[in-house]
């Protein structure tokens, strides 16, 4: 398992945090090109975009040294929920009707939720200092569940302009 | 930071009934024709799309079933108010004259 083990290291990590941090970026940008046709896609992308640039921050943690006393995994709870709270929200405010895609994107986020709150569970409530198999899958899902997430904005809002403008032509 | 887990229970309900919500509470709100989802706003935006994208006897080609449908459902929406005006009419009241 070295490869997972080698995920797990902190600069590593890092370097995931910020290419996926730029991933949510390119998949806003994209999405707001195509807001006109897909307005839900784009509300959540800002949503998520929101989240992981601006509120989580992922470009701070890797130039600055983690604090010992913050709670990070309860934090990303929070931002994770209030991404999806934001997001159902913006849709009832703005009356968007909700894609599917939209949907399957605010399940990975609970995916990833659950995982910070086992995590959270085990070693923060329980004080548990050995690793176990919960540890080392941990950093993989959420990065890949994360990606599939960006990925799957940038797909969905590159066909749909594509497809406008071949229908254009 | 308990505060935490009710915001992750307030996600966990919307995430399982936002769609429930959407039809139910906003549902009705949807289906106006302001909103523009009625058949014939979808046909007129096509056929604005047709027309944009080519030009000539191919255009009218795709564009003839298309009007035909709005044409016919213009008509049944004259008729019904034809009729909701002679149902009016018939419900006036007789006026009655005093025969000498």
């Amino acid at each position: 398992m070295y490869f997972l083990d080698a995920l797990s290291k902190p600069e590593i990590t890092a370097t995931i945090s910020v290419l996926i941090m730029l991933s949510f970026a390119l998949a806003f940008y994209f999405s707001y090109q195509n807001n006109k046709s897909n307005p839900s896609v784009f509300i959540i992308s800002a949503a998520l975009f929101i989240n992981f640039v601006i509120a989580n921050n992922a470009l701070y943690e890797f130039l600055a040294e983690r604090k010992p006393d913050v709670d990070y995994y309860l934090r990303w709870v929070q931002y994770d929920s209030l991404t999806i709270i934001g997001s159902v929200i913006a849709h009832y405010i703005f009356k968007v009707k909700h894609h599917k895609l939209t949907s399957i994107l605010m399940y990975l986020l609970l995916v990833n939720i659950c995982m910070y709150m086992a995590v959270h569970i085990d070693i923060i409530e329980h004080g548990n200092r050995e690793p176990w198999w919960l540890w080392t899958l941990y950093t993989p899902v959420i990065n890949s569940v994360e990606i599939v997430i960006a990925f799957l904005i940038i797909f969905k809002s590159r066909k749909e302009l594509a497809d406008k403008a071949q229908r254009v032509v | 930071m308990l505060f935490v887990y009710y915001f992750l229970a307030f996600a966990i309900v919307l995430i399982i009934f936002h769609k429930f919500i959407e039809d139910n509470v906003f549902g009705n709100e949807n289906n106006n024709e302001e909103s523009g989802n009625t058949h014939a706003h979808r046909l007129i935006v096509d056929i604005g799309d047709t027309l944009i994208n080519k030009e000539g006897i191919e255009q009218y080609k795709e564009l003839k079933p298309k009007l035909e449908q709005v044409k016919r459902y213009y008509l049944n929406n004259e008729n019904r108010q034809q009729v909701t005006k002679v149902e009016l009419e018939s419900n006036k009241p007789v006026e009655l004259k005093i025969v000498s």
